[in-house]
Formats: structure tokens, sequence, C-alpha cells
């Protein structure tokens, strides 16, 4: 509670004072959201995703897994992701890296995701368990633009067959629960 | 008509001494003889001091009608032409004052009344005839209305005192110069047409004050319509959500009167702020903030709903305001008209 009085007092000063925002008072706006976006509950949510936080000191760290969307080759695969959120998130976007090893058109072999929401696209009103959900999305839809430079992009693109049989072979091999 | 002017000159011709006090009687006596009734006298009445106020147009017409009567009598004509200028001079001076003195009218009017009688008193003369002895009893008749009118009047004034203001005192002045113009207008229609349509010209010209009136109610009433489409403004602010998406924190009565982007997107000034600093997008739509909202913002950080308050409050008084000048203007034309009356009635009399 006092750590709350001393964030309304804050945020009042600098909002009717001060010309600038200082980056102390983006943090402690961004642990705030953080907290209360760790404990929503949402149904859908519950299905696909399921996060916890590594060190439970550290809001701005997070690890989920997500599950694999029924109906596509990653189908029963458990995929690990780190998500690493800035200082200044809800202004700029969040870091998510896959920590499983997946075959997909959009995540490169070291597990970095290519998403426009996740780049140029990002919007404030987005949260990380949106994100997470979003990306769950991506696995059975792959979206534009694809990478150029992966081999499952490739192979997306001249046979779609392969590709689900390769994505499929890694899923069983790598994503096991 | 030409019977009535024989006998104004034989009347003229018998006495050897011109009296011009005589010469004004009996002027008056024969017009007022052309109409019985006292509502057309009055309406008589009224019309002279418009044709008194007319430009020097209306004087060309007159000069003209008395160029077209026979040459025998053109002598007399000229000096009744320069009585009647005497008159004019008086009634239009006399019209000036009710004009200067708007919260005074009464007293400039009370002060006005004595001096036309003191003139008249100085230049008439001891006879009197059976007509004007009928003419002497409609007076009295008509000096009762003058006085019922004049109480309405007081209690006209008490109000325009209580509601008075300066910058609605000099609108006031430009109506009332307005419509003095366009009554200028009626009677260099009047005096184109022939006399026998005089009566109707009458009763027409009875009904244009209303006529002009309406369209200054109308606005009023649009005004007054606008009204309930802020309530309905007000009414649709209330449904906004408790806490902003970007902060998770409690929007107050500023961050719920805040709306910064056409699609709806709502936040708290704060993260508003922050966003500003950064790219400038609005998190729901992506599209650039414009700078009118800025201005928008700027304008609601200083009482948020107060300043809401304040506008809906400056409106309701606007129209108040508009309402109160209308009916103080309506008021000031009838003390006019009343007053004038007032005076045109002592002068016949005496």
């Amino acid at each position: 509670m006092m750590c709350f009085q001393n964030f309304k007092v804050r945020k009042f000063f600098t909002s009717r004072n001060s010309g600038k925002v200082s980056p102390d008072t983006v943090s402690k706006s961004a642990e705030n959201r953080l907290w209360k976006e760790f404990q929503e509950k949402d149904d859908v949510l519950k299905i696909h995703v399921r996060s916890w936080l590594p060190s439970p000191e550290n809001i701005f760290r997070w690890e989920a897994t997500v599950n694999g969307p029924v109906g596509c080759p990653y189908e029963k695969g458990v995929f690990t992701v780190s998500v690493h959120i800035p200082p200044k998130y809800p202004y700029e976007p969040p870091k998510i890296t896959f920590k499983t090893k997946i075959f997909h058109p959009n995540i490169s072999e070291i597990g970095e995701i290519f998403v426009d929401i996740l780049g140029s696209r990002w919007s404030s009103a987005l949260t990380i368990n949106l994100v997470l959900l979003s990306i769950c999305s991506i696995l059975s839809n792959p979206v534009e633009p694809l990478l150029v430079s992966n081999h499952a992009a490739r192979l997306y693109q001249k046979d779609r067959k392969a590709y689900e049989k390769v994505a499929r072979e890694w899923t069983l091999k790598y994503a096991k629960g | 008509m030409i019977s009535d002017s024989i006998t104004n000159a034989s009347a003229t011709s018998a006495p050897t001494a011109r009296d011009f006090g005589k010469k004004k009687r009996t002027n008056r006596s024969a017009k007022l003889k052309q109409s019985k009734l006292g509502l057309r006298r009055e309406q008589w009445l009224s019309q002279v001091a418009m044709i008194n106020k007319g430009d020097k147009e209306e004087m060309e017409s007159n000069r003209r009608i008395g160029s077209e009567k026979p040459d025998q009598r053109d002598l007399p004509r000229p000096v009744e032409n320069l009585d009647e200028d005497n008159n004019g001079t008086h009634r239009h001076e006399s019209f000036i004052e009710s004009l200067s003195n708007s919260p005074n009218s009464i007293l400039s009017g009370m002060n006005s009344i004595p001096n036309f009688s003191s003139s008249s008193s100085s230049g008439s003369g001891g006879s009197c005839s059976g007509n004007i002895t009928e003419e002497e009893d409609a007076d009295d008749d008509g000096c009762l209305d003058d006085w019922e009118a004049i109480a309405d009047a007081l209690a006209a004034d008490d109000e325009k005192h209580e509601k008075e203001n300066p910058p609605e005192s000099c609108q006031e002045h430009e109506d009332i110069k307005q419509s003095a113009l366009i009554g200028g207008a009626d009677v260099v229609l009047r005096d184109a047409k022939a006399d026998s349509q005089r009566r109707k010209q009458k009763s027409n010209q009875a009904w244009r004050p209303d006529d002009k009136l309406r369209p200054q109610g109308l606005p009023n009433l649009e005004k007054q319509r606008s009204f309930p489409v802020m309530n309905l403004h007000f009414s649709s602010v209330t449904v906004v959500p408790s806490s902003c998406p970007i902060c998770y924190e409690d929007l107050d009565l500023t961050d719920s009167n805040f709306l910064p982007c056409p699609c709806g997107f709502r936040l708290c000034l704060f993260c508003h702020k922050t966003i500003c600093d950064g790219d400038g997008r609005c998190p729901g739509c992506r599209k650039p903030y414009e700078r009118n909202t800025i201005k928008f913002e700027a304008s609601v950080q200083g009482g948020g709903l107060t300043i809401r308050l304040a506008r809906s409050s400056s409106m309701f008084c606007r129209v108040v305001c508009e309402y109160i000048r209308w009916y103080t203007n309506f008021k000031y034309i009838k003390v006019a008209i009343s007053l004038f009356l007032i005076a045109c009635e002592n002068l016949a009399y005496l």
C-alpha cells in the first residue's frame, strides 16, 4: 500500500508540474501493469498458454509454454518460450524467443520470432497474454512476410507437404511434453 | 377631399390677421374627421411619425402631390407646408429624446409633454365649434387608454432595470434604428399609392411589426433545440471504462472526459503524454494523433469535468440572454409607441 501511495503522488507531480516523464515513473507503471497482467485469468488463455516467473521478485522476466493448436503439424507439442520485458513497457514491445527448437517459417533456428506486432505494429494496448495467444495462432497459420533466409520458409513455399512432414518430425523430437 | 379643402380656404380668407396656431388646429381637425374610430386614428398618428422621420424623397413626393392641385390655391399651401415642417421637427426631436434615453424613457416623455403644451398654448385661439367638442370627448377616452399604457411602461421599465446589461442596450439601439428605417420604406410605398387605399395599407401595416419579430424569435428556438443535444452528449459520456488500458490505473473525472482519438480509444492523460513524447500513435487504431486533439488535451488539463459543465452552462446562459434581449426589445418598442401616442394626443387636445 505504501508503494501504491508513493506511486500516485509521484505520478501526480510528474504529470502536472514537470515537462518530462522520468524513467523511474515509467518503470513503476510497467511493474504495476505487469503484476496485474500476470494475475489475469482467462479460459481461452488457460487452454493454450501457461506462464510463470523464473524468479518471483523479477516481474520483467517471464517464461511460458505454448501448446500446439489442434489440426496443425505442431499438434500435441509443448513449446517453451522466454519473455524479456523492457523497462519502457508498454511503450516498447517485449522480446520473446523460443527455447524449444521448432520448424516454422516465422521463427528462426535460434528461436527468434519475426512477427509485425512485435515490431513495427506494436501497440501499447497489447498485453503479454495477448501476444502469447497470437504466437499460438501463427503456429497453425504462418503470416507474411516470411524469413527468406530460413529453410522452413523456403520449404513452406515450395513443397507444403514436405514442410508439414518436417514440422511434425521436429515436434515429436523436441517438443514432447 | 375637395369640399374639405374649399371650407378650409374660406375659413382662412375670412379673418384679416393670419394665425399659425389656428391653421394648425384646422388642419388637424380636418385630418381627424377623416377617421372616426380611435384605433384608426392611433394608427394614423403613428404613421405621421414615420412620415416626419422619412428622407428628403418623401418631402419631394409631398410637393408633387401639392403641384397636382389647381393653381388658384398655390399661395396658402406653401404656408401650410411650413407648418407641417414645424410639426415634424417637434415630433422628430421628441422621438430622438426617447431613443437617446432608453432607461429613462418615461422621464423624457413626461418632460416633452409640457413643452408641446406650452408651444401650442402660445399660438392657439379661443374659438370652438360643435365638431371640436366631439373630438375633445374622443381625446378624453384616448387619455384614459394612455394612462393605462403608462402603467404598463412603468412595469416594463422596472423589469428593464433589473435585467439591464451594457452590451444588450447597444444592441437594442441598433435594432430600433433598423425598425425605424423599415418604417420609412413602408411610408414611401404608402405615398406612391392613391389616397383611397390608405385604410387598407393601415390594416396591412399593423401586422408588419409582428412579422418582423418572428424571424428574430426563430433563431432563439433553434438555439434552445440545440441544448438537448448537449444533454445527450453529456449522457453518452457516462459510459466510460473505469481504468486505463495502458497503465491499469483508475480513470478520474479529468481522464474520463478525455477523448484524444476519433476511434474512441480512452486512456489517461499521463499515458497520452508519454505516447506523444514517443511515436505519437494511437494504441487503438495505430494512427498518429492529430494536433487539434492535443489542443483539446491542453484545455482539458485545467479543469476537466468542470470545463465541460462550464461550457454547457455558458450555452444555457447564451440562450437565456438571447431570450431576455428579445423580450426587452419588444417591451421597449411598445413603450416608445405609447409615449409617442401620448405626446400626439396632448398636441391635438391643446
